[in-house]
């Protein structure tokens, strides 16, 4: 079943951030609350809204996800899961801690520009 | 090289603080999103997909050792060790916070560089040939054009909000290594029947969701006129161009719409108001201009060198590269190196900060301290004795910036795609490093010859997918990534939009679709044809038949 | 909406006309264009000032020849981001219109600048602007790189001068 959460981008450093059950934005979508379409949802973006008034966060909006085997938060599109979990091509800017990246095809692997991995 | 003179440098220390006091109105919430969006992307500032992203302009691609140092120093101060050159002379920097933005810029501005007008409803950066001042084919330099006009598009206060972006850039050559057709405005620097230097100047080109050849506006206006004309073109466009939709606001919309002759008439009429104003540049001004793109002291060579013709015989990878990656020069003994920034399976176009500080170090020892930005995502060192071609090599090897394959199938333009931008419908980059590796034999690669292969993310078009031989646009088939083909595209001085062959192919699908089409190719080709000129001789048949076999059968 | 003139916080003692309601005896006016046209006759003849409202797609052009009975040009900005009225501004000014060109609509503070350069001088602006925050802008270069409508000199003409000072 598909869930929504919502997201936005951290004015001050540009940042994805997803809004958590304690009213604070999390830097991973693991920590996001799940919301159910309808005034579930919208009472939250009342709230998100607020936190763009506040210089907070910039454009905030939801996205839908689904809960995974292992109860991880996956967004549906791909778009949200390389904004959720980093670029599918540099791995050391994205979130290693999150299963679910887009795959690569042939032997295509992301590049390590720090010299990890 | 330009250098700042106290006016360039307190006009741009200036644009720092005033792009620092709009920045800080932003963060203490006194300009809205909506009010600073404009105002930060004339200034080079996106919000893409994951964070900031800066774009710093490259103004005709030319620039020093000590800002490529100073570059190299951003990425690894305000970014993330690494930085992506686009095709217009730009470099993208993806990571930076934006209460740091206005120091970044005002350490740019230590070393004369800045990110005015690279993004936003403004003219953009101009862009030139990257071999200017290099080649035996040119007219003038057109650099010292470029700088004009930088000049006097920067901050212009009539043209800061037109109806869409506008792009400029300027060449010297038969050649067109500058895409100047795809400009709204491109320059040609001519010569007259009376041997007076002038532009011929094309309107109206660009890619886009709507890609047009720009039109022949006028055959020459001389050297003096120039930023009369430039001001007439960009007058009639913010008073005449569309407002209604942003995807009809380009300048190529409205001379479609128009029609040439006639907007070419009220550009004219405009024209004969303002020509004999103080529009017209002073040939002092042209001279101290001009003063700074002198040639480097060149020394006296002889053409040919025995050394390197042996180290050619000796060693057939350094022999590879200097047939793939060297030209000539207009010196004796001299010649221009590409630099392929297409390493085998790596994003195009990314290069490190370590590789920065090496290239600087490379470009002071071997081409009088001068790099170039190329508009197909690659650097240039104009000026390399060919008895250094050897060293030089070898220390781009060790650095991974060896790789001999310009022009061809793997030196791929792809724009950054769904990895990093807000707007993509697939990604751009895992492709280009999988056809990378499908076609990582160097052989083959030659064996193909020059084969122009362009990726964007979506239709705006900024991996220039319609001019290559050919393109792959990515699309968005029920929420999976899908890439359309399109063939016959140039972007050169036998420019042309590519056809789309047919409907679009899976993620999976469409390497192997790829590779059909390449294989036709080989299997129709006469002689050393390139792979264009093979297409525009047998026509999109044979390769729609070839990647659609099903549609034959059902028509049969 | 305060007005902001020629740099000061002023009182705006024009009248902007609704199509729909008759021409008043005195005071000063501004009417649409297309009032300017139906009612032409009737407006010169008044004695007191008046004043063209254009839209964003209505150039000075077709205003071109009745400048000399004009006192003021107001420019609409329908959005800040619709820049056609900094272009019709300097039409104005090349045609040699002295009176009042006033921006009307959506302004920006970080406009002012460029706005001044085009040739206006006057702005209608957001209630909360001062003369403070117009001084700031319109003064944050100290030279610009183009020749426009306020008399600036060029950066390309401050170096000659340069050149021509020290001979060289
Ligand atoms: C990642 C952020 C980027 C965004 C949001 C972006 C956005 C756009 C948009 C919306 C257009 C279409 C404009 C129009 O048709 O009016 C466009 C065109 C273009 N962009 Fe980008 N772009 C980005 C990055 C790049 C990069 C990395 C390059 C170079 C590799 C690039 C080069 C171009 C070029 C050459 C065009 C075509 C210009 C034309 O239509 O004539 N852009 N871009
Ligand atoms: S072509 Fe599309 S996906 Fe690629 S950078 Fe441009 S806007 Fe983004």
């Amino acid at each position: 079943m598909t869930r929504q959460v919502i997201t936005a981008n951290r004015l001050k450093d540009g940042l994805v951030v997803f809004l958590a059950e304690d009213g604070s934005w999390a830097d991973s979508i693991l920590d996001a609350q799940l919301l159910k379409a309808g005034s579930e949802l919208d009472n939250r973006l009342v709230l998100a809204n607020a936190a763009e008034q506040a210089k907070i966060v910039v454009g905030p909006y939801e996205i839908e996800v689904t809960e995974t085997d292992t109860g991880d938060i996956r967004p549906v599109r791909y778009r949200e899961r390389i904004r959720a979990y980093g670029p599918s091509t540099h791995a050391d800017f994205a979130r290693q801690d999150i299963p679910g990246h887009l795959t690569h095809l042939d032997d295509v692997s992301p590049v390590y520009f720090n010299g990890v991995g | 090289m330009y250098r700042y003179d106290e006016f360039d440098r307190n006009f741009v220390n200036e644009r720092v603080t005033e792009f620092r006091g709009q920045v800080a109105r932003r963060l203490s919430g006194e300009m809205s999103e909506e009010e600073f969006r404009p105002l930060r992307l004339m200034n080079g500032l996106y919000l893409q997909l994951h964070a900031y992203m800066l774009r710093v302009a490259i103004p005709y691609g030319t620039f020093s050792s000590v800002q490529m140092r100073k570059l190299a120093h951003i990425a690894r101060t305000y970014d993330r060790g690494y930085g992506h050159f686009t095709t217009r002379q730009n470099i993208q920097f993806n990571w930076p916070k934006l209460d740091q933005v206005p120091d970044l810029l005002a350490e740019l501005a230590d070393v004369e560089m800045h990110a005015i007008q690279t993004s936003g409803n403004c003219i953009r950066n101009v862009t030139a040939d990257p071999y200017a001042g290099a080649v035996a084919d040119e007219v003038d330099d057109s650099r010292i054009w470029a700088e004009i006009v930088r000049q006097w598009s920067t901050l212009h206060p009539e043209f800061t909000y037109l109806g869409r972006k506008f792009k400029i850039a300027v060449s010297a050559s038969d050649f067109d290594r500058a895409v100047i057709r795809f400009h709204d405005i491109g320059l040609i620097l001519k010569k007259n029947d009376a041997g007076e230097t002038g532009f011929q100047v094309w309107v109206g080109g660009g890619l886009g969701r709507t890609p047009m050849i720009g039109k022949v506006f006028n055959e020459f206006v001389p050297q003096q006129d120039l930023l009369s004309y430039l001001e007439a073109v960009l007058r009639v466009y913010n008073m005449y161009g569309r407002r209604d939709n942003k995807y009809k606001a380009r300048i190529k919309i409205l001379v479609h719409e128009t029609g040439i002759d006639e907007l070419k008439a009220k550009v004219e009429a405009e024209w004969r108001e303002i020509r004999d104003s103080a529009l017209k540049v002073p040939d002092d001004e042209v001279a101290r201009i001009r003063s700074y793109f002198a040639p480097p002291p060149f020394e006296q060579l002889d053409a040919i060198d025995r050394s390197f013709e042996t180290k050619k015989f000796e060693n057939p990878e350094f022999a590879r590269w200097v047939t793939g990656n060297v030209v000539a020069h207009r010196e004796p003994g001299y010649r221009i190196v590409n630099i392929s920034l297409k390493p085998e399976g790596l994003p195009p176009g990314d290069i490190t900060a370590d590789q920065m500080e090496d290239l600087a170090d490379l470009a002071e020892t071997y081409s009088f301290d001068e790099i170039r930005a190329t508009h197909e995502q690659n650097l240039v060192f104009a000026h390399v004795k060919q008895s250094e071609l050897f060293e030089l090599w070898q220390e781009l090897a060790e650095i991974g910036l060896a790789m001999p394959n310009i022009g061809k199938v793997s030196d791929m333009i792809a724009c950054p795609g769904l990895d990093y931008c807000a707007l993509a419908n697939a990604r751009a980059i895992p492709l280009a490093q999988r056809i990378s590796k499908r076609y990582a034999d160097l052989d083959q690669q030659f064996d193909l010859g020059e084969l122009k292969l362009k990726i964007s993310g979506c239709i705006n078009a900024c991996g220039h997918h319609h001019v290559g031989h050919i393109g792959l646009l990515g699309v968005d088939r029920r929420g999976e990534e899908y890439y359309q083909i399109t063939l016959g595209g140039s972007g050169a001085e036998d420019a042309a939009i590519g056809s789309i062959i047919g409907p679009a192919f899976s993620s999976e699908t469409v390497v192997d679709a790829l590779e059909s089409v390449i294989s036709l190719f080989v299997e129709l080709r006469l002689d050393k044809e390139r792979f264009l000129d093979t297409y525009r001789r047998v026509g999109a048949a044979p390769f729609k038949s070839r990647l659609y076999p099903e549609k034959l059968d059902a028509a049969a | 909406m305060p007005l902001l003139k020629d740099g000061k916080i002023v009182n705006d003692s024009w009248l902007y006309l609704d199509d729909s309601i008759a021409l008043p005896k005195v005071g000063a006016i501004v009417v649409s264009l297309a009032r300017w046209q139906r009612d032409r006759a009737a407006l010169m003849a008044r004695t007191d000032s008046v004043g063209v409202r254009l839209t964003a797609d209505q150039s000075p052009e077709q205003i071109k020849e009745d400048l000399t009975e004009l006192a003021l040009v107001a420019i609409e900005f329908p959005a800040f981001t619709n820049g056609r009225g900094y272009s019709y501004a300097r039409l104005l000014h090349r045609y040699g219109f002295t009176g009042e060109i006033r921006a009307v609509g959506n302004v920006l503070r970080d406009q002012y600048g460029n706005m001044k350069r085009c040739g206006f001088n006057a702005l209608e602006v957001k209630s909360g602007e001062t003369e403070a925050h117009w001084q700031a802008t319109v003064s944050n270069f100290s030279a610009p790189y183009q020749v426009a409508a306020d008399g600036a000199e060029p950066i390309m003409s401050l170096r000659q001068q340069r050149m021509a000072a020290t001979g060289g």
